[in-house]
């Protein structure tokens, strides 16, 4: 079946480099968009919605750029495989949910993902490791013109394009970045930076693991106004903005390794023996160390481990993934002790 | 910022919270604390309660306009309120003077700049209006009318900057 190909395939937007990505774990640029004529998912029957799906991914499909794309029918999908894609941020939470008339279309690549009847008849993202807005927004944008060429978009000269919630009316634009602030969270000068985010109209949330609390030093920055700016607008002020919260805190890793090396070596040297020797470990406990440890590989505090493997790790200890590769379901008792055995042997692999 | 609630953790929710006496009260609080709130339905916090809290012009809308319904979808102001989603396109035109100040208070403006549909041609509509203006200009620098002139000049640049940003495709 098309999913398993999918999920065994080695993938994913973490497994990629990018400018900055040693602190801009990713960017992504969102664009909603709803077809004249229909109602928005939330308002329409299952029939129209079935109807709004086959329109659009004929277009979709029609699109070059969707050559040898996965087409997923959230009913068709197991509770494990929506949450998968969760995990991968290929999909959110709010369209794992839905039912019939909902589906979500993948790009060879990974980039490249359109949500079909979520909150809006189409979502479109597309998602790059490291800073690369620009980039991000340039491939969404021109698969919107793509799409709008076969598709009417609801469109109104005075508030722009017309979708569901009225926060995201005009450009229907989310641009956002996910950075990993270690740093500013030991040295205490996260409160003061986020504020400053916050001054400015953007949004700043802590990232969500299996509960809901901020886990592993994650933030997501994010637009909130969507109306009276141009995309361009919108997204050199966020560009701008995480550049300087990356400045901020590449300043503190440099001052704590200045003055508090021995508590930073000890910290790093702490998670890692607790990932290679831990036989029992929440998604929590996972997620904290892995951030830690990610610090130290930036900082070259630990030599011999790659990034691209803590990322991976990241990913791969995250409920659904564990099961996945389990090829079962788990409850979380063997959960934490799946995902010790994974850390320990992974970890000891890539010291060879 | 620690959180408002627990004075221990991080403050990584931001919202204003409406008081029993119609005051506005900024509130920052941590995940945890949201959850308990229940200001976090699922992964995003309702946008019915930012709905709720906004201006006394929406508040004062609702009372107007609470039953009013999209002749096209058939849903209720009041029940866009609750839920925070409209019905179809048409709901936008059907609450259209409550929706102008729900849209100022979140992105602190009421127009569209930025990209616009190739499909949406304004360019034929835009010169002959912008000839109009003009003309209008003409007028009245002749009758030396001239704050009606500055009146008609602002108009015609807000005009320019306009299709300008509407072109922009990058």
């Amino acid at each position: 079946m098309k999913f398993e190909k999918f999920a065994n395939s080695k993938r994913g937007w973490l497994r990629g480099t990018g400018p900055e990505c040693e602190i801009v774990f990713s960017s992504r640029v969102r664009l909603a968009r709803n077809l004249a004529g229909h109602l928005f998912p939330g308002r329409a029957t299952t029939a129209e919605k079935k109807e709004i799906l086959s329109e659009i991914l004929s277009a979709v499909k029609s699109i070059p750029h969707f050559r040898n794309c996965t087409v997923l029918k959230i009913e068709e999908l197991s509770a494990i495989n929506k949450q998968l894609l969760v995990e991968m941020s290929l999909i959110s939470r709010e369209l794992a949910d839905k039912k019939a008339g909902s589906a979500v279309v993948i790009d060879s690549k990974d980039i490249v993902t359109v949500m079909i009847n979520e909150e809006d008849h189409i979502r479109m993202q597309a998602l790059l490791p490291g800073l690369r807005l620009g980039k991000c927004w340039e491939i969404v944008n021109g698969i919107d013109d793509r799409l709008e060429s076969k598709l009417g978009f609801a469109f109104s000269e005075q508030i722009g394009y017309l979708t569901a919630c009225p926060t995201n009316v005009g450009t229907g634009i989310r641009v956002s970045a996910m950075l990993h602030l270690p740093g500013l969270i030991l040295s205490k000068r996260i409160d003061q930076v986020l504020q400053a985010v916050a001054k400015l109209h953007l949004a700043v949330r802590g990232l969500y693991g299996e509960g809901t609390e901020a886990i592993g030093n994650l933030f997501q920055i994010s637009n909130q106004e969507t109306l009276g700016k141009s995309e361009g607008e919108i997204i050199s002020t966020l560009e701008k903005v995480v550049m300087q919260v990356v400045e901020t805190e590449k300043d503190s890793r440099k001052a704590l390794l200045k003055t508090n090396a021995d508590v930073l070596y000890d910290k790093v040297g702490r998670a890692h023996g607790i990932l290679t020797s831990a036989h029992i470990i929440t998604s929590r406990e996972a997620i904290d160390l892995l951030s830690t440890l990610r610090m130290g590989v930036d900082l070259g505090v630990i030599a011999e481990l790659d990034q691209q493997v803590v990322n991976e790790l990241l990913i791969l200890t995250q409920p659904a993934h564990l099961q996945n590769i389990n090829g079962r379901e788990l409850d979380a008792v063997s959960r934490d002790i799946e995902r010790g055995n994974l850390l320990r042997s992974r970890l000891a692999k890539d010291k060879q | 910022m620690l959180c408002d609630i627990c004075k221990e953790k991080i403050a990584t929710i931001h919202y204003t919270e409406v008081l029993p006496n119609n005051e506005p009260k900024k509130m920052a609080l941590c995940e945890a604390c949201a959850k308990q709130k229940n200001l976090l339905a699922a992964t995003q916090f309702s946008i019915a309660d930012l709905l709720k809290g906004l201006t006394q012009a929406a508040q004062s809308a609702e009372d107007e306009d609470g039953g009013k319904a999209c002749s096209h979808c058939r849903l209720t102001f009041s029940r866009f309120r609750k839920g925070g989603r409209l019905g179809c396109a048409a709901c936008y035109d059907a609450f259209t003077s409550p929706m102008q100040s729900i849209l100022e208070e979140i992105h602190r403006s009421g127009h569209h700049i930025g990209k616009v549909p190739k499909s949406i041609t304004k360019e034929p509509s835009r010169a002959s209006e912008l000839a109009e203006l003009h003309q209008k200009l003409k007028e009245a620098i002749d009758k030396e009318e001239f704050e009606e002139a500055a009146v008609l000049r602002d108009r015609i640049q807000s005009l320019k900057d306009k299709a300008k940003s509407g072109k922009t495709r990058k």
